[in-house]
Formats: C-alpha cells, sequence, structure tokens
C-alpha cells in the first residue's frame, strides 16, 4: 500500500476547464506521485514513468475548484477541513492521509483574460494574498493543526523559508519543502518515514487505525539508528509482528531475524540457548551456536523478557555492554553485533518483578513502543478479519471464499477482544473451519469466548460463605479429594439430582483453590519487627503449591490472577491483597496460560 | 515593478513551473520504462519553454540595475517635486552610493554567468536531439545538468534584495 498524500495548493489543486492541469502534472512526475484526485485533471494525467512512491490527492482549498474568466476565487478553509475529514482515519474510507503538504500563498480575486493567459483558472490576486503576515496557508495550517493534532503537516512551498519559519513552527507544522528544491524528492520520502503516518507496506501488521499508524511511526524513529528497542503490549496484539516489521523496514531487511521466547526456557537452558556451548574433547560436550551469535549482523527478538532469570540478566548485559558473547563452558569472548528487540507485557519496572534495571535501560536505548491493543483498535477489525478469512479458506483446503456478512462484522466490533488480534484470528479461523462450505460469514458462525460470560460480577456477594465454613484438611484429604474428583459422576439417568448446580460447582471448586492458595500465603509469610503479622508473598507461595522452585514472579502472578479472578468480587484480607498484587504486576496478561508467545 | 517581473519570472516560472517541469523530465530520463520517443518529447517541450522565457529572464536581470536603483525615485513623488538643480546631480550621486554600499555588480554578474550557464545547457540538450542515434543516457546526463544550471539561476534571482534599497 502506497503513503497518501494531501496535498492543498491554488495552482497545482485547481481544476482546468479543458480538463489538463500541467502544473500538476510535472509535479507528480517530479515526486513520483500517482494523482487520485476525484477530479477531471487527475483523470486526464499520466501515470509516472517509474514505480510511484505515493498517491496523491489534491485540493485546491478555493472555491470555485474549476474558475473560468469572470469568476471570483475565494479561500475556502471548510471545504478545505472537510477534505482533510474525509481521509482521517475515523472515516468510512478507512484510508487515512500520511502526510499534509500546505502551499503558503493562495491568490484570490478575479480571473481575468490577463490571468487566466497566463495560469488557467487562476486570479489576478489581491496584495493580501502574498503577505506573509496573512498567507492563507498559514491559517489552514492552523486549523487542521487544531482538529488534526496527530496528522503530520510539512510546508511545500517555493515562498522563501525563512519568511515564515518561526510561524509554521508556531503553528504544528513539522518542516518545510521548497517546492523547487532538486533534493525535494528525497527530502518528502525522509519526512514521510520520519513523521509519515504510514501502514505496513507488506500488510504484515495489518491496519490503518490511528493508534496502530502512531505505534508504527514511532517503532520506526525508535528504531532508526540501529538501537535496541523496547516494545510493550498485552498477549496477542502482535509484538512480534512489529519487530518483524522493524527488521524489515530499518535497515536490517538481508540480515538474520532470530526470534526467542523468554518464556520457553529454564534457567539453565536459556543460557546455553542464548550464549551457545563451547565444546570440550575432554568430556564430549558437544559445542552449539548460541541464538544472539545466530543473529550476528541481524536482530535478536526476546519475547518475554520479564521471565528471563537473574543470572541470564547479568549474562546479557555483560552481551550488551562488551559486544560479545562467551558461550557456556567458554573463556573466551566472540564479539558480536546484534540489536535487541525486546517485547514484554508487564510492569516491567516494578520492583516485585525484580528485573535488572541497568539492563532494562539497555534493551530500550532506543525508545519503547507500546503496541494498542485491539480494543483500542477497533477501526483495523474489519481489515484483519478479512486477512484471516482469506489465510483460515487458504489453509482449510477446499474452503470458499466468503464475504464476512454486515451483522457478523457488528458481533467482531462489539466484541472487546481480550485476547487481542491472535483471540480475533482464532475466532475467524474457527468459524471457516466449523463451516468451509458457505460463501458468507454470518454472526451465527461466530464463537466469540467469554461474550456471554460474566463470571464474578453475576455472583450474589457473601451467598457462598453462608453456605458451610472450612475445615481443616486432613492426612490423605488430598488424595482423596483428587481421587473424588476423578471418580465422580453424573449419571443421565439421575438429571434431576445434579441438573443447575455448574454455577455452585464453579464457586466451590474457584473457593477450594482459593483456600489452598491462603494456606501457602500464609505459611510464607515475612514476618519483620515492623510487620509482626506478616506480608504475604505471593511468589513463594504459588511455588509452594505448584511444586515449581524455578516458577518466575510474573508467571507466579499470572496463576494467582487465574486462581482468583472468579472470585474478584468476594475477595477479602490476603487473597484480596494477592489479587491486587497480581494484577498490578500482570495487568494485561490474558486469561489461559502464561507460556503463549506475545 | 521590477519586483513583480520577478516574481513572475523566479516564482511564477522558474520555481512553480519549470524547474519541477525539469524535475519530471529527469525523472522520465533515468526511468527504464520510458521509449526514446516520449523522452525526445519531453526535452523539446523543455526546451520550447526555454526558449519561450530565457529572454524575459535575461532582461530582467539587466534591469536590475536601472530599475531597482534609488535614482529611479526621483521620477515619483515625493523625490520628483524635488528642484531642477537638486535633480541635476542627487540621483546620480545617490546611485553612485547605492553601487558602492551594496554587492550589485555581483548580484548581475552572478545572475548573468547563472543565466549563460544554464543557455549553454540548453544549447547541449538541443545538440544532443540532433543526433540521430539512440541517446536515452546522452539526453538524461543533458537533462540533470539542465536542471542544475536552471535551479543555480533560480536562485541566483533570488538573492536580488527583496525591495529597492537606498
Amino acid at each position: 500500500m502506497l503513503p497518501r498524500l494531501l496535498i492543498f495548493d491554488d495552482v497545482f489543486g485547481r481544476n482546468v476547464p479543458d480538463g489538463r492541469n500541467t502544473h500538476r502534472e510535472n509535479l507528480c512526475g517530479h515526486f513520483v506521485w500517482r494523482d487520485i484526485t476525484d477530479d477531471a485533471a487527475a483523470r486526464a494525467s499520466r501515470s509516472p514513468a517509474t514505480k510511484p512512491v505515493a498517491e496523491a490527492v489534491f485540493c485546491r482549498a478555493q472555491t470555485p475548484a474549476c474558475a473560468k474568466v469572470g469568476d471570483t476565487v475565494e479561500n475556502d478553509l471548510e471545504g478545505a477541513l472537510e477534505t482533510v475529514r474525509s481521509g482521517w482515519p475515523d472515516a468510512k474510507s478507512g484510508i487515512p492521509w500520511s502526510l499534509v503538504l500546505l502551499d503558503l500563498c493562495f491568490y484570490t480575486g478575479r480571473v481575468t483574460e490577463e490571468s487566466h493567459r497566463q495560469t488557467a483558472g487562476m486570479p489576478e490576486a489581491r496584495s493580501s494574498d502574498d503577505d506573509p503576515r496573512s498567507y492563507f496557508g498559514l491559517t489552514l495550517l492552523d486549523a487542521i493543526h487544531r482538529e488534526f493534532p496527530e496528522l503530520p503537516i510539512f510546508i511545500l512551498s517555493s515562498k522563501p523559508r525563512e519568511e515564515v519559519s518561526l510561524e509554521f513552527s508556531r503553528r504544528g507544522a513539522l518542516g518545510f519543502i521548497a517546492r523547487d528544491d532538486l533534493r525535494g524528492p528525497e527530502l518528502l520520502q525522509e519526512a514521510l518515514w520520519q513523521h509519515g503516518l504510514l501502514p505496513d507496506a507488506d500488510g504484515l501488521v495489518a491496519g490503518n487505525s490511528l493508534p496502530l499508524l502512531l505505534a508504527l511511526r514511532e517503532a520506526r524513529r525508535a528504531a532508526r539508528h540501529g538501537q535496541n528497542v523496547l516494545i510493550r503490549g498485552e498477549r496477542g496484539t502482535g509484538k512480534e509482528l512489529l519487530a518483524r516489521y522493524l527488521h524489515r523496514t530499518v535497515g536490517k531487511k538481508d540480515r538474520p531475524f532470530v526470534p526467542v521466547n523468554s518464556a520457553g526456557f529454564t534457567e539453565t537452558m536459556f543460557a546455553s540457548e542464548l550464549f551457545g556451548i563451547e565444546p570440550k574433547t575432554a568430556t564430549n560436550v558437544e559445542g552449539k551456536t548460541g541464538l544472539i551469535e545466530e543473529a550476528n549482523d541481524g536482530d535478536l527478538f526476546l519475547d518475554e523478557i520479564a521471565d528471563m532469570p537473574a543470572e541470564v540478566q547479568a549474562a546479557l548485559l555483560r552481551v550488551l555492554q562488551d559486544r560479545q558473547i562467551t558461550r557456556v563452558g567458554g573463556r573466551k569472548g566472540k564479539p558480536v553485533d546484534v540489536r535487541f528487540l525486546s517485547a514484554t507485557n508487564v510492569e516491567i519496572e516494578a520492583k516485585e518483578l525484580g528485573f535488572r534495571e541497568d539492563l532494562l535501560d539497555r534493551l530500550r536505548l532506543g525508545g519503547t513502543v507500546s503496541l494498542p491493543p485491539l480494543r483500542e483498535r477497533k477501526g483495523d477489525i474489519p481489515i484483519l478479519a478479512e486477512q484471516f478469512a482469506r489465510e483460515a479458506e487458504k489453509a482449510r483446503p477446499g474452503a470458499l471464499r466468503r464475504d464476512i456478512a454486515p451483522e457478523a462484522m457488528e458481533c467482531l466490533l462489539a466484541h472487546d477482544w481480550p485476547g487481542n488480534v491472535r483471540e480475533l484470528r482464532t475466532c475467524i479461523f474457527d468459524a471457516v473451519n466449523r463451516q468451509p462450505d458457505v460463501e458468507h460469514l454470518v454472526a451465527q458462525h461466530l464463537r466469540i469466548e467469554g461474550q456471554a460470560a460474566a463470571p464474578a460480577a453475576a455472583r450474589p456477594a457473601g451467598k457462598r460463605r453462608a453456605q458451610a465454613q472450612p475445615v481443616p484438611v486432613g492426612e490423605n484429604e488430598i488424595a482423596g479429594l483428587l481421587a473424588r474428583f476423578k471418580t465422580c459422576e453424573f449419571p443421565a439417568k439421575d438429571i434431576g439430582k445434579w441438573a443447575g448446580q455448574l454455577h455452585d460447582l464453579q464457586c466451590e471448586h474457584a473457593w477450594l483453590l482459593a483456600r489452598y492458595l491462603q494456606a501457602a500465603l500464609d505459611a510464607t509469610k515475612r514476618r519483620t519487627p515492623e510487620a509482626p503479622e506478616g506480608q504475604i508473598q505471593i511468589h513463594p507461595a504459588v511455588k509452594l503449591i505448584t511444586g515449581d522452585s524455578s516458577l518466575t514472579a510474573s508467571k507466579a502472578a499470572d496463576i494467582v490472577k487465574r486462581l482468583l479472578k472468579p472470585l474478584e468480587s468476594e475477595l477479602t484480607g490476603d487473597l484480596a491483597a494477592a489479587y491486587a498484587v497480581a494484577v498490578k504486576l500482570r495487568p494485561h496478561s490474558a486469561r489461559r496460560t502464561s507460556r503463549e508467545p506475545g | 515593478m521590477w519586483q513583480r517581473r520577478r516574481n513572475r519570472v523566479n516564482h511564477d516560472w522558474l520555481k512553480i513551473t519549470f524547474i519541477i517541469q525539469l524535475g519530471a523530465l529527469w525523472n522520465l530520463a533515468t526511468a527504464k520504462r520510458v521509449t526514446d520517443r516520449e523522452l525526445i518529447g519531453s526535452c523539446e517541450t523543455a526546451l520550447r519553454e526555454w526558449n519561450e522565457h530565457r529572454a524575459e529572464a535575461r532582461r530582467l536581470i539587466e534591469t536590475f540595475r536601472i530599475e531597482e536603483s534609488p535614482k529611479a525615485l526621483f521620477s515619483i513623488p515625493p523625490l520628483s517635486n524635488c528642484d531642477e538643480e537638486t535633480k541635476s546631480w542627487l540621483p546620480d550621486y545617490i546611485h553612485q552610493h547605492w553601487l558602492t554600499t551594496h554587492p550589485v555588480e555581483t548580484w548581475i554578474q552572478d545572475a548573468l554567468s547563472a543565466w549563460k550557464e544554464a543557455d549553454e545547457r540548453a544549447g547541449k540538450l538541443h545538440a544532443t536531439l540532433e543526433q540521430s542515434q539512440s541517446k536515452a543516457d546522452a539526453l538524461a546526463v543533458c537533462v540533470n545538468e539542465f536542471r542544475h544550471s536552471v535551479s543555480a539561476l533560480s536562485d541566483a534571482i533570488s538573492r536580488f534584495p527583496s525591495r529597492q534599497l537606498i
């Protein structure tokens, strides 16, 4: 997809009675744009000889757009603003302006025989038009910037820059390109790359919504000098796709891209996988190239960095400081040139996580990019749903190509997608897999998880607690309990005995696990003279109940959240405190598994 | 009047029209897809455009010394009301003073050199067009030289002061 420019200019934007605007044709030829303005001049113009670098929509910002001898040309601020609105991401067209280019001086007044002979459709001009203090372009700049503060605006003019440099900066323009500058096309490309709202041209990070385009721009800016970038975002927002976008877009396209899921390794594996293993003939230890070495000259994508063990953090810090790695079991360092693109879905600065600040600073040297959750970029759902439908049809042999019916799209748009893009993808794939032989994807085909569920909120608070008082677990009682769970059946013939008990079963099950956690919290409390009652510690408590001593703090928080979420509205005391700590640590983690890639 | 003429030559023609036209021509000349015929047609159009305006550009440069000299102020009120005796010596004196206070000759000579350079590049482009064999590469070189020289001419004209100096 090409960037789309909106150009306000009286000469280049005007429509000409005989249909051809040679000024505009030449400008498009000079900058190598494809003119897609909806007017006769665009229809009459030739395509650029080379592959266009952008699409251009021209607007005169004056009435009439096509002036004849005898007409009076006047500036049209409201009409110009309407044109901007028509291509803003919220508009129905869905294709946003990447950048706006503004002329400064707009000639007004009567179109005379003489002015028309010199330039068709142009008026003879009023003296105030050419006064830098009252350029209409600056008025237009004010108005556009006020209504669309995120829209990047550049001045494209033949007037002397110094006349207006202070004014255009004050009013929100990002720069000035002299129209007659021979380097103009390069300058504009640079401006587009640096400031433009550009969708991913390869469509890998699909979408046109403003939050996404701003994130892509931030990512380009952060990575432009080859520095490390930290990507934040909830699970399923597509952090790895963004890393791949940076890899393709910012300088390392033909170099290696090595993705690493930090959550997938144990502490010992982590070091050997990242740094490699030095071969040892004496002990028959085989050598292994580490992932950092594999990524040499390219990018290493470190997902879920919060799960990185402390020892590995220290070793990674040394790599970043010394720009060399030492294999496990090795002594000599080997120089490496790797850009680290890291990702996390937790508040990694939180003290409780214990992530090294010095390492974090190095991992985000270029900057931090936040990927918006899907609920904040719902405008992208139609594009994404179409894309996933095509992928799913391709993956399912014999599946028909289908349209997404409007009511199905409404369902998709109404959902908040806590699992983000990944959840949407799963939903569409599921619909296509279950209904391969249809030409329309309708609302009934969609199984949108959680849309009807309202776990804790619908439950009357306190009702469950009134039924029975817990009793301490006896010797071998857990084994008995588990055995009972495994063997308990619900025979169809006794339907009257067990029907309608789902809610109570869920409640009791949740409370059983909550009490299990409570016991562990009690057992692992840290008691100090300042807090003789003890302070809860969720990390050791969850290690205790899972029996997993290598469990990371973030995973422990995920487990606490998962256990207590159904009881959220009823929690008190230590359990309420534990839940609050877990939510603070993992505000955006999904409900299911902590091992899913982000 | 001179400033208005300059605006017409430099802004309306060179900057808004001709330099951009040559930029488009340059892209055409370097495009692989374009045929010699298309390229030749566009070069001829550009040369016609130059020939149509070259004299006006030169005249603009040459008339600066007369039209923008403060001496010209003596032909309009209030200075035109000076007595004849004063008018017999003061305008020439002021003119000489203007020539020595400001780099008038440098502005003019620089602009004339730039004009001459552009005109020569136009001539070279014309000569290359006249040759009969396939010439896309040669034309591309000429177009590039021509557009740079025209851009330099525009810069030189821009360096003249934007108001009448005394």
